[in-house]
């Protein structure tokens, strides 16, 4: 008795789970005068339809780079420009040049949302839906693995706090179906174009680099065609740079310059707030902003970052594998998570989008790291007001991906009492964190132990994905959907 | 399984506590601070808020005990000058009032879980549970619009549930709470009388009648005390509480927004002569009845057709019940049967009753999922009722978020339950996995969809002044109101079909 539409069924159940979310505040609601992300996202609307687009990344007069300046790539330029043209349609309020700065309105919220969901089904859920629906999986467990990767966290930050991180994502996992099709090409596009959104994936990009250079490899058999191959790749990609960076690229009076010091702004300190990283937890112990040079913090990620990222890389390359690239993306994004350079918490959903592809795999082990990097953003949750959504999204999480807990069954009773202990041990910080004052002497205390908790599972996690990327062999390794 | 479902739709609403709210929220905040801040002598009494008490008492005291609860989250509420008062605090107690009283729902459609029977058997206890736990249009009415409809289907199932499993005394107490806790439910008492006074107070064993007096007896009591218990604080002002039950006066043929049902469809034919009439000169009458745009008339002076009145209704309710009675009187202590019945009068209430809500499409809607997942013509025809049914309820939502929500709920809800009971019914042997439409349900609901989008968006694109205002409600109940009757006839047919099958057997 096989239930046909299934997938289709859970799917639009995740839309109707994010409208119900989209009810809800976003960040920096009724609260002057800088409000949040979701005023940051109004601002840019309003200053790509208002001004000229040499004007887009330079302080004027009428750009206040202060209050909300462009630092995401010319794509979420062009992207704004689109929505922003939508909105001045619909009410010239939403973006009048300066006169709307902390617009809000019910209506307003509405518009707002509305082009987080069109965003989403045009690149995320249907890249989901398109990547499930051919693979070669047993149907019953299909729906169980759109559940998985239809995450809380994601929820909540792109339909909650307010962001388009299923853009950038999106065009990430087209890159990944892209790939697993064999179409480099397109998948190169999609990447490019992926990174011109969000300048973070870069995080993924170590792991596609050296797919694609060993599927050159692989794909042809003389030099010559594996290097045309290789040059192939990389003129798509210099084109899709180019298509995009062109208008950016014309004027030679700084304005190169002026847009890549917005995107990649190295003024900023090594962290900001807390972030359950390996530099915020060094920093409980040993005050290294204090001991440091800036430069020579950015240099000492660097180095971390490079030395769990590239040996990962390498590997992809030698044993060229679709399972590898999935470990990869998780070890590398992970790698860049802990040990990179301003780090937000938020940068999780980079981490998350290959472990929940990866998930047929470890179904429950996936499970459990989609929930721990959902509890890691705790401290944002409360500051938007987005408790309640966010816990029931969680329980609705937890009831539906359900399934998978029997599917890892064969684990030992350790593994399960450690999982209990987690479980236990989170709930427990999530009750302290929301009902106890900090003390006075420590401030920040909860958010620091929220911090610290979750970076002691990340760092648990990071050391089994390398384990499994290096040692599982392939046999071992198996789909556990199947 | 049942509580698994249960928890997840639980924190489903929870995700909509902020959504629109219908003066219905305002009613309901009313009746708490009537019942606590004010003697009970003044409840049925009170008017400072134009929402005055209009349930039986039982209601009332269930809006008491809430009320108590909600001076935790904030007293202010309870304050019969606050009108239209809603802080936070308000919002939060009163959705999670609903949600909380939905485990009454629960309760009740595990009671008639097991006792349905079903001849597919499997899963068939999940997919029913999962039907009517996350039916969606509860979900619209009272996690969205806000009501009490989940609480009070809970305790009609509790009473269905019992005679399921042959408690009749039980069924006949539940009942009885039923109908004091919200007088709408007599559409459906003269099933109970009929199966009652049939089934167990006459038995017929090789052609001999008993006619068991002592259980006739119990039934009354049972009925009388809870009437007695209801009631007995309000028997000096009975006739105050009767005209708050029962107002009359003001109420038309159809309510603002016409239900779906027989008289929708009358007052359309009657538009349409009128309109010809005029157009063509036929007659001189005078054409002063409202135009069909002005649909906050609700007094209908019909142009061409005979007026019509309550009594009217009655008849042709009455009429439509016959199919009801006959199966039940035929065939005696059969639980289904029984169930059958609770939807025909239910049907037949809908669609000839005077002043019908389009909401009340839920008490039709309910009992016949019960039946839906043991025939595959019953599944059919509660496919094509839920569908047509929640389809007809999108007109109570319409800010922009709810505008959108609604689709993606009823589109979600529908295809969910069409795979669900497509597995259910797979028949091996045709090796076809889907329900099968025939081909003018098809293109009926093809054109639902479109209905469903004028309504939701394009009349808003194509008239954004709004000249027209009442147009996309008026295309949806005639639409709908096709639709119902269709399943109507088809489910009378059935219904008789099935009892003369078995009698054929005897």
């Amino acid at each position: 008795m096989d239930v046909p539409f299934k997938l289709e069924v859970i799917a639009l159940t995740t839309v109707i789970i994010k409208l119900g979310v989209s009810l809800f505040p976003y960040s920096g609601k009724n609260n002057p005068p800088m409000f949040g992300d979701y005023e940051a996202q109004r601002h840019w609307m309003e200053i790509t339809v208002n001004l000229p687009i040499q004007d887009w990344y330079r302080n004027t007069t009428d750009n206040d780079l202060l209050y909300w300046g462009l630092d995401y790539p010319p794509l979420t330029a062009y992207h704004s420009y689109l929505t922003g043209l939508m909105a001045k349609k619909i009410n010239p309020d939403y973006v009048n040049l300066l006169a709307s700065r902390g617009f809000e309105s019910p209506n307003h919220q509405f518009f707002m949302r509305m082009s987080v969901l069109v965003s989403d089904c045009l690149f995320f859920i249907s890249a989901l839906y398109f990547y499930i629906k051919n693979l070669k999986m047993d149907n019953k467990y299909k729906w169980v693995f759109f559940a998985l990767c239809s995450h809380p966290g994601l929820t909540l930050i792109d339909y909650g706090h307010f962001q388009y991180n299923s853009v950038s994502l999106g065009l990430a996992l087209w890159a990944i179906i892209f790939v697993s099709k064999g179409r480099n090409l397109w998948a190169a596009v999609a990447f490019s174009a992926a990174l011109n959104f969000k300048q973070m994936e870069l995080y993924h990009a170590i792991p596609i680099f050296f797919y694609l250079l060993a599927s050159c490899h692989r794909k042809a058999s003389t030099l010559m065609s594996q290097l045309v191959n290789l040059i192939k790749i990389g003129v798509v990609t210099l084109a899709t740079f180019a298509l995009i960076w062109y208008p950016f690229l014309q004027l030679h009076d700084g304005l190169l310059q002026q847009v890549l010091s917005r995107v990649f702004p190295f003024n900023r300190g090594i962290f900001e707030d807390y972030v359950a990283n390996f530099w915020c937890t060094l920093n409980v112990l040993v005050k290294i902003r204090r001991i440091l040079e800036p430069t020579s913090i950015a240099s000492y990620c660097l180095l971390l970052t490079a030395l769990f990222s590239f040996p990962c890389g390498l590997h992809l390359y030698f044993k060229n594998s679709l399972r590898n690239l999935h470990l990869c993306l998780i070890n590398v994004s992970l790698a860049f998570f802990l040990f990179s350079y301003h780090v937000h918490e938020k940068s999780i959903l980079l981490v998350t989008l290959p472990v929940s592809i990866a998930s047929p795999y470890f179904p429950f082990t996936a499970f459990w790291f989609l929930s721990i990097s959902h509890f890691s953003m705790l401290p944002l949750y409360a500051k938007d007001d987005l408790i309640l959504p966010a816990g029931a999204v969680l329980a609705l999480y937890c009831l539906l991906a359900n399934s998978s807990l029997k599917l890892e069954m064969g684990r030992s009773m350790q593994f399960k009492c450690l999982a209990g202990i987690s479980a236990i041990g989170s709930a427990v910080l999530a009750l302290l964190f929301l009902i106890c004052p900090n003390p006075p002497a420590y401030p920040y205390l909860w958010t620091l132990l929220v911090s610290v908790w979750s970076f002691a599972h990340f760092s648990v996690f990071f050391a089994y994905f390398l384990y499994v990327q290096f040692w599982v062999g392939s046999q071992s390794l198996k789909l556990k959907m199947q | 399984m049942l509580w698994r479902i249960f928890a997840s739709i639980t924190f489903g609403k929870l995700l909509f506590i902020p959504s629109y709210r219908s003066t219905d929220f305002e009613v309901h905040r009313n009746w708490l601070a009537v019942t606590h801040s004010l003697p009970l002598n003044k409840w049925y009494v009170d008017d400072t808020s134009q929402w005055t008490l209009d349930y039986p008492p039982l209601f009332a005291w269930f809006e008491y005990l809430l009320s108590w609860v909600a001076c935790l989250f904030d007293p202010e509420m309870l304050k019969v000058e606050n009108l239209n008062y809603a802080s936070q605090n308000t919002v939060l107690f009163q959705r999670i009032s609903v949600i909380f009283t939905d485990v009454v729902y629960a309760l009740g459609v595990q009671k008639c879980l097991y006792s349905i029977g079903s001849t597919q058997g499997g899963n068939s206890p999940t997919i029913l549970a999962f039907l009517l736990l996350c039916n969606v249009g509860l979900f619209i009415v009272d996690h969205i619009h806000f009501q009490y409809n989940g609480f009070l289907t809970g305790i009609l199932l509790l009473s269905v549930g019992s005679i399921l499993q042959k408690e009749n005394l039980k069924a006949a107490f539940w009942f009885s709470v039923l109908l004091n806790l919200k007088h709408i439910y007599l559409y459906i008492a003269p099933v109970y009388f009929v199966y009652l006074f049939r089934s167990y107070c006459i038995e017929i064993q090789k052609s001999r009648l008993t006619f068991h007096f002592k259980r006739l007896i119990k039934l009354g009591m049972v009925v009388v005390t809870t009437f007695g218990v209801a009631y007995g604080p309000f028997v000096g002002q009975f006739q105050q509480v009767m005209s708050r039950l029962f107002p009359f006066e003001n109420r038309g043929l159809c309510h603002a927004y016409w239900a779906p049902n027989f008289w929708a469809i009358y007052n359309i034919v009657d538009k349409i002569l009128a309109v010809s009439a005029r157009l063509f000169g036929w007659t001189t009458v005078s054409t002063t009845t409202a135009s069909m745009t002005g649909g906050l008339v609700q007094e209908f002076e019909h142009a061409i057709l005979p007026s019509v009145g309550p009594k009217t209704t009655l008849i042709c309710t009455l009429l439509a019940l016959i199919p009801a009675i006959v199966i039940l009187l035929r065939q005696p202590n059969q639980p289904r049967v029984f169930v059958r019945a609770i939807v025909l009068c239910a049907f037949a209430s809908f669609l000839f009753g005077w002043h019908v809500h389009e909401k009340a499409i839920l008490i039709v809607i309910t009992p016949l999922t019960l039946l839906a997942v043991s025939s595959h013509e019953d599944c059919r025809l509660f496919l094509l009722l839920s569908i047509t049914g929640h389809v007809s309820l999108f007109p109570l939502l319409f800010t922009p978020f709810e505008n959108v929500s609604k689709i993606f709920l009823v589109l979600t809800y529908s295809l969910a339950s069409y795979s669900f009971l497509s597995a259910l019914h797979y028949d091996p042997k045709s090796k076809s996995t889907l329900v099968k439409f025939r081909s003018w349900e098809r293109l009926f609901l093809y054109g639902l969809v479109a209905v469903a989008l004028f309504e939701s968006f394009i009349h808003s694109m194509v008239d954004p002044s709004g000249k027209l205002p009442f147009l996309p409600l008026l295309i949806m109940s005639v639409y709908c109101a096709v639709g119902v009757i269709y399943v109507w006839l088809l489910f009378v047919i059935a219904s008789l079909k099935t009892e003369k099958k078995i009698s054929k057997q005897k």
